[in-house]
């Protein structure tokens, strides 16, 4: 950070001034920066979310502000800022009050060491990857806050349950993570993307049958982790109504909610960086990428499209799976994913100690071929279930003819596809 | 710049720890002891030593203090026990001796000559090269140590069947 | 590139914390924890306390390891964190099981050893 100072001194001009005055004014900056760009991500990914349900679920979505609705998120964060900030009146005030900041501090402290390209990263800490498990687990102090302070009995509930489902889950997902660690023989992000390359061979994805099965414990772990569905017990809103959240309006509001979408675009950053190669372009080393910008902005577009490619399984998770029950949750966590993550931790651990070079040429290969077959049969079922299914729900058609709503809209949707279905009951 | 950054954490990790102290209610208190561990992380921080910083934040903050909420949130039993006048006297009195003699104690014996760091010291590379060489022994005693924590804390807070 | 650093301001060193700073903030906290201990009548709070007083008890350790350029202290640092977590572990669920026995955490109250 002092040498980013230095050069950003020199550069301007400005060696004339105290340097500690220009260190603070460059961290004051890149943490503005650093906000800024998690507020536009988290806002565009509510927009995203709001499509995705309206695809999943064969309706059209936000689609009134700009071209697809996509200035949808502007306005609501217009309008979450100017409604007014309602305090229950037994509420705990002060700490009501401070409830949202530990949640945003967490998330967007975070954000500090995510590498979003080879030189684009606010901080590369050499304990990168504990950073980021440690400055979550903040969020869990600001959702408990939340939950107690609105002196009512769903939100205590809803925070509890967060509490112990991110305390609990926090545990398979940092020992997923470990087993990259192990095989990187490094914490820092950057240093594990490093020890991959651009192609998919060269992913820890596809190192060997550890890592393969370790990547599912951490997303599965990590998305617990971030309340989402199928793990939203904290929020479910047939039974808590929204959970810790739920007297919460306004400002406030919209401090908990973008960080729940900023934390679905910081766990896929964190699969891309420590599973899929980060910002490593197939054929391109890292020194000629360090040499040439162009090659800069493709690694840094290479990580969003990975990164936005994991946010939208998140998404579209939420809108397939249903949700589970406390118990069923509890137990997947402590039967299942933490006794399988520490296997593979181990597995990991052998793996290195025991496997030849040449074996482990071998076994990248058949897990590579194996990982990609999957992946390939999975993204033929789906697009052969949505073949099937239909996707009626034409965006053009939405706008209607004259550009305005049209109420005959959902009739003539309704119509194509109970037309195409006429034949499935009978049979 | 140093300085300045380790009087303000100093002063925000004791004014929390004050804070813990006094303040009535237990959820109140809990907090505070949550804003001195966290400027404690970043006191570790300016020593050289982030792996243990981290640590402290994912353990503590991250772990020990949700245990405390959670117990103080959900028993339900005396929120708020109100402090004693003599005890406080008392108790402060106390204090304040302990804290003379052991100002008293160490004036002697400091030498703030300050060696400068050597490259990498506190990294998670350092820790684990002399954690699993030299202390290998009470790191495993020490995990002993958790495993009889969880059993016993598990067989304490289990309700007798019937 | 040229290089013209220009005033004394950017070329010198940063300046470490002093021991006696550290040792002193350790002993302070240590001396709130233990006023605290003394002082708090709730089990909970007391446990609290004792939890100040570990902090203190680690601050001084990595002052002395940044010190003395020794990683041990860094280890023992880790030692306690572990004793803290396993304390609060065993302490809290004695104390769920006080509540759920006397209804009470109140250490005052609970004489009932006294003859």
């Amino acid at each position: 950070m002092q040498l980013l100072a230095e050069r950003i001194a020199t550069w301007l001009g400005m060696e004339g001034l105290p340097r500690q005055a220009v260190v603070a004014g460059v961290v004051l900056v890149v943490a503005l920066v650093v906000a800024t760009v998690v507020l536009t991500i988290a806002g565009i990914l509510t927009w995203a979310e709001r499509r995705v349900a309206g695809r999943t679920q064969s309706r059209v979505g936000p689609n009134r502000v700009g071209p697809l609705g996509f200035l949808q998120w502007v306005a609501d964060g217009i309008k979450l800022i100017t409604k007014e900030d309602v305090i229950p009146a037994a509420a705990d005030r002060t700490l009501f009050r401070l409830a949202p900041y530990p949640v945003i501090v967490g998330i967007f402290a975070a954000f500090a060491s995510v590498p979003f390209g080879q030189k684009l990263i606010a901080a590369d800490l050499n304990v990168g990857v504990l950073y980021l498990m440690a400055i979550t687990s903040l969020v869990v102090v600001g959702v408990l806050m939340a939950g107690w302070a609105s002196n009512n009995k769903w939100a205590l509930l809803g925070g509890v349950r967060s509490a112990a489902q991110i305390v609990s889950y926090e545990v398979p997902s940092v020992l997923a993570a470990l087993s990259v660690v192990l095989l990187a023989g490094t914490l820092s992000l950057q240093g594990i993307i490093g020890k991959q390359g651009g192609w998919p061979w060269e992913w820890y994805l596809f190192y060997n049958p550890f890592t393969f099965v370790a990547f599912f414990l951490f997303f599965t772990s990590a998305v617990a982790e971030g309340n989402r569905t199928p793990f939203d017990l904290p929020e479910a809103e047939s039974e808590l109504v929204a959970g810790y959240n739920v007297e919460y309006s306004g400002m406030r509001f919209a401090g908990f909610f973008l960080g729940e979408f900023a934390n679905v675009y910081l766990l896929s950053a964190i699969a891309t960086a420590l599973f899929f190669g980060g910002w490593q372009i197939p054929g391109v080393t890292p020194d000629m990428q360090a040499a040439s910008p162009v090659w800069q902005a493709v690694g840094v577009g290479l990580f969003a499209l990975k990164a936005g490619t994991g946010a939208f399984v998140v998404l579209w998770l939420r809108w397939t799976m249903p949700r589970l029950r406390v118990d069923q949750l509890m137990g997947l966590c402590y039967r299942y994913l933490l006794p399988l993550s520490f296997a593979m931790l181990l597995g990991n651990a052998a793996y290195v100690w025991l496997v030849p070079q040449w074996a482990a040429w071998v076994v990248q290969g058949a897990t590579t071929t194996v990982g990609l077959a999957v992946a390939g049969v999975f993204v033929r079922r789906v697009f052969y279930h949505i073949r099937h299914v239909g996707d009626d729900v034409s965006l053009d058609l939405a706008r209607g003819e004259s550009g305005t709503f049209d109420p005959q809209l959902q009739v003539r949707v309704y119509g194509a596809f109970r037309r195409r279905h006429a034949g499935d009951s009978a049979s | 710049m140093t300085a300045t950054i380790f009087i303000l954490l100093a002063a925000l990790a004791v004014l929390g720890a004050v804070l813990a102290v006094l303040l009535p209610n237990a959820v109140h208190a809990a907090m505070a002891l949550i804003v001195m561990l966290v400027a404690t992380a970043g006191i570790y921080l300016l020593l050289s030593a982030p792996f243990v910083a981290v640590i402290q934040i994912a353990v503590y903050a991250g772990a020990i203090m949700v245990l405390f909420l959670f117990v103080i949130m959900l028993m339900n039993v005396e929120l708020r026990i109100p402090l004693r006048r003599w005890t406080l006297v008392a108790g402060t009195v106390a204090g304040g001796l302990f804290l003379y003699q052991t100002v008293h104690l160490l004036r002697g014996v400091m030498d703030d000559q300050a060696r400068s760091g050597a490259d990498g010291f506190g990294s998670a590379h350092e820790v684990s090269s002399v954690l699993f060489a030299e202390y290998v022994v009470p790191f495993e005693l020490v995990s002993v140590l958790l495993l009889v924590a969880i059993v016993a804390a598990v067989v304490l807070g289990k309700r007798e069947a019937a | 590139m040229q290089q013209h650093r220009t005033g004394p301001a950017w070329g010198q060193e940063e300046k470490l914390i002093p021991l006696s700073h550290t040792i002193l903030l350790s002993a302070v906290l240590f001396a709130v924890g233990t006023v605290g201990f003394l002082v708090r009548r709730s089990a909970v709070m007391m446990l609290v306390c004792v939890e100040i007083m570990l902090n203190a008890a680690n601050i001084a350790f990595i002052a002395f390891a940044r010190h003395h350029l020794s990683m041990a202290g860094h280890i023992w640092v880790f030692v306690v964190i572990t004793v803290a977590a396993g304390e609060a572990a065993i302490g809290l669920a004695l104390i769920v099981a006080l509540a759920r026995e006397r209804g009470t955490i109140q250490v005052d109250e609970l004489r009932s050893l006294k003859g």
